[in-house]
């Protein structure tokens, strides 16, 4: 009877024991724009797959340096495609594991619920200040300023632009309320916070480039199970559906 | 089954519990270099974290709270009367509580334990030099409902209380003891960009705490046991991050330690004070403070003031100079006696861009005393409702220096091994302004000046751990080594039994927020 309850013991506590260890981690750099569905994201693939997940938010530029300076991230979603190009050409990502995994939308958004109207909100310029981030180093902003200069608007609003560092910032101008409209990212209006709130407009994807998200295996993770696992999990449809549900497109 | 059996029927139950517990395997938080290696640090509160591997609040919840802080903070009322580290902190009960975002819930409690030895008031005749002790006690509970307006209700109680010091002798006063009383209680309304200008105002009505500028003449106290509050309108007008301007009419509320406070119409406090941060390097206030207050019969007593004043100021940052300087003056009457008082402060400091960021800051204070007491012209500055704490020494039962009848030069070192430490030294000179005035509210004074000026100097000593938002930990010591001026005859007579020697005191002290 001993001998058996101990061999009991054994197989239960041998059970226990084992199935962490097919749990692994993975550490990621998530662009600040992405969180939201990412936090979503990480749920159901821990759930699915075990594997447990270190996420670090914040800017994509930042992660570029923080990569190239060594920091063992081992996945990498960033909010351009340029930053996971430079990271394989410079032997820091996977060949051929770069993804698009999600593909942003610009809309033009004010708080006031009169303001937006569509395209003749700006041509009208009704408006005292316009919010965009800045076109060099944010990809919305880039896209924001080739809308504009695709209605030929881009030289008369000039004295009416007003410039974030990032679209966060941008965004704040506007909730502030210092700004009374501006060029924004879908999946920020469509935050919990301020969803149906305002006006706004969804600019024509065909009024700018698209506004591509990469994300890439780093080489840090090539040999990591679970960052492997959670490549393969962006590409299925749970993560698709999160991802469409917060605004963006796919490809 | 035998007792050795249950025993590890027990054990392996419990080890199955651990392992089957639903802990989240999803961690937030930053990459930071740490002795030259890359260390992930999380960025959680480990209590909404608990709280949601625990199943008490949804995920949903969880990033909901977690993002209520910065630009995203659910800014109470008072956001615009007081310092936001005194009013902002993860409100741990209100989300237990399920309650909406609408709806805010606070409570608070700070208890320390102070002592110190040879007293010097002259109204502490009893005491022997022995050392004194007490427990000041002070809680809080706020409920604000309206979230971020534009409509808001703030009411927030506190009590205030002191133990072991009943003896006779001991330091209890209205500065220690108001015993479940309303501190704040008003209702607001804000607009944010009025008329599509940008700009934002508030309007306030009920009572309220407050502090202007470096709190120096107006402060919502924080050392201090007791809290001064105002009953009235005050409005503001602002361009955020830019300037704001505030007026207020009140009548001054009087604190009594077990009854309700009441207003009293013959305190009045009035003013306006605007500050501007158009730029960095010259950040200026601008202020006029007025006071009428006729509370008691004495007619000498009664205080008429006009303040004027103003400060500039550039913030301290790692390998910069910073400085601040600060004039006030008083016009008015005391009585029947004219009035006409200033105060001159100056701070340089310099953050070195070094480990621990030391700060090295100079600071020099002149207030002016009553040069010829019993005269028709009064001169000793009036602080009104100021706090010292921050830069002349630790207040509650110690604080001996009043920002009146002062000069005071000072260096003061500040450290911060981590983000959530900071150590302290400080050492002030004092002097009497003028000799044959009162020393600050100790009752001392020698009207022939023959006992001369010197108050001494002190060395304090100050350490404070910041847990989180919700913990901290406070502990100081002073030594105060006194000057010349207690050991003349004129003085000695006046103070209890070894006022003269020097003195020491040392508190402990921890808040907990919730």
């Amino acid at each position: 009877m001993k001998q058996r309850f101990l061999a009991w013991y054994v197989c239960v506590i041998a059970s226990a024991a084992v199935t962490p260890a097919f749990a692994e981690q993975v550490l990621v750099a998530v662009a600040a724009n992405f969180v939201p569905p990412f936090r979503e994201i990480a749920i159901e693939f821990e759930t699915a797959t075990g594997h447990n997940l270190r996420v670090a938010a914040g800017s994509s530029g930042n992660f570029y340096s923080q990569i190239k300076n060594g920091a063992p991230f081992d996945v990498f979603f960033s909010a351009d495609m340029e930053r996971p190009k430079l990271l394989e050409d410079e032997g820091l990502g996977v060949k051929g594991s770069r993804l698009t995994y999600a593909i942003g939308r610009l809309v033009l958004w004010s708080p006031n619920a009169d303001l937006v109207k569509g395209e003749e909100t700006l041509r009208s310029k009704n408006f005292k200040r316009l919010a965009i981030a800045n076109p060099k180093t944010a990809p919305y902003g880039l896209a924001a300023m080739q809308t504009m200069q695709k209605l030929d608007l881009w030289e008369g609003l000039q004295p009416q632009i007003v410039m974030g560092e990032n679209i966060g910032q941008t965004m704040g101008f506007i909730e502030s309320g210092n700004v009374q409209l501006g060029f924004v990212a879908l999946s920020q209006v469509l935050d919990p916070k301020i969803k149906g709130q305002g006006s706004r407009w969804d600019v024509p994807t065909n009024l700018h480039e698209p506004i591509k998200q990469d994300v890439i295996l780093l080489t840090k993770g090539k040999d990591n199970p679970a960052a492997k696992a959670l490549m393969e999990f962006m590409g299925g449809p749970q993560a698709k559906a999160i991802i469409e549900h917060y605004g963006y497109e796919l490809k | 089954m035998s007792k050795k059996s249950l025993w590890w029927a027990l054990l392996s139950v419990s080890l199955l519990l651990v392992g089957a517990s639903t802990t989240n395997a999803v961690e937030y938080g930053e990459l930071v270099q740490k002795d030259g290696q890359w260390v992930f640090k999380n960025t959680e509160d480990p209590v909404f974290k608990y709280m949601r591997d625990t199943g008490r609040i949804s995920n949903e919840r969880y990033f909901q709270i977690s993002e209520q802080t910065g630009k995203n903070w659910i800014e109470p009322a008072d956001a615009i009367l007081n310092r936001r580290r005194d009013i902002e902190w993860n409100r741990y009960l209100k989300t237990a509580l399920h309650l909406p975002d609408w709806i805010d819930l606070g409570l608070e409690n700070r208890t320390r334990f102070e002592s110190y030895d040879h007293p010097w008031r002259a109204a502490q005749k009893i005491g022997n030099g022995a050392t004194d002790f007490q427990i000041p006690m002070r809680s809080r509970l706020r409920v604000g409902l309206g979230g971020n307006g534009p409509l808001r209700f703030l009411f927030e109680g506190q009590d205030s209380r002191s133990f072991d010091n009943g003896k006779p002798g001991d330091f209890r006063d209205l500065t220690m003891i108001n015993e479940f009383d309303v501190l704040q209680l008003f209702g607001a309304v804000k607009l944010d960009n009025v008329l599509s200008t940008g700009l934002r105002t508030d309007l306030l009505f009920g009572r309220f705490t407050l502090d202007l500028g470096n709190r120096r003449l107006v402060a919502r106290n924080d050392f201090r046991n007791t809290t001064n509050a105002f009953d009235g309108f005050l409005w503001q007008l602002s361009q955020p991050n830019a300037w704001r301007l505030k007026a207020f009419v009140t009548e001054t509320v009087q604190r009594d330690d077990v009854s309700l406070d009441t207003e009293n119409n013959k305190s009045l406090f009035w003013g306006a004070y605007f500050e501007s941060q158009q730029f960095r390097w010259f950040n200026l206030d601008a202020y006029y403070l007025g006071l009428n207050d006729r509370r008691v019969a004495t007619v000498t007593s009664h205080r008429t003031y006009n303040t004027f004043g103003g400060r500039l100021f550039k913030e301290a940052k790692p390998g910069e100079v910073d400085y601040e300087i600060e004039t006030a003056w008083q016009i008015g009457h005391r009585g029947v006696t004219k009035h006409f008082a200033h105060f001159q402060h100056l701070d340089i400091g310099y953050m070195f861009n070094l480990p621990w960021t030391p700060r090295l800051l100079f600071h020099f204070d002149y207030v002016s005393g009553d040069h010829k007491p019993g005269d028709s012209q009064d001169e000793g500055f009036d602080t009104l409702f100021g706090a010292r704490n921050f830069e002349y020494m630790i207040t509650s039962m110690w604080g001996p220096f009043y920002r009146t009848n002062l000069i005071t030069p000072g260096w003061r070192l500040i450290l911060a091994p981590s983000p959530s430490w900071i150590l302290e030294v400080k050492h002030r000179v004092w002097y009497l302004a003028q000799n044959k005035d009162v020393f600050g509210s100790s009752g001392l004074r020698d009207p022939t000046g023959n006992s001369g000026g010197s108050l001494g100097h002190d060395m304090q000593l100050r350490a404070r751990w910041a847990v989180n938002k919700n913990l901290d930990f406070d502990v100081g010591y002073i030594h105060w080594f006194k000057g010349s001026y207690f050991d003349s005859p004129a003085i000695l007579a006046q103070m209890p039994t070894g006022g003269n020697k020097d003195s020491d005191y040392f508190y402990a002290q921890m808040r907990v927020r919730i």
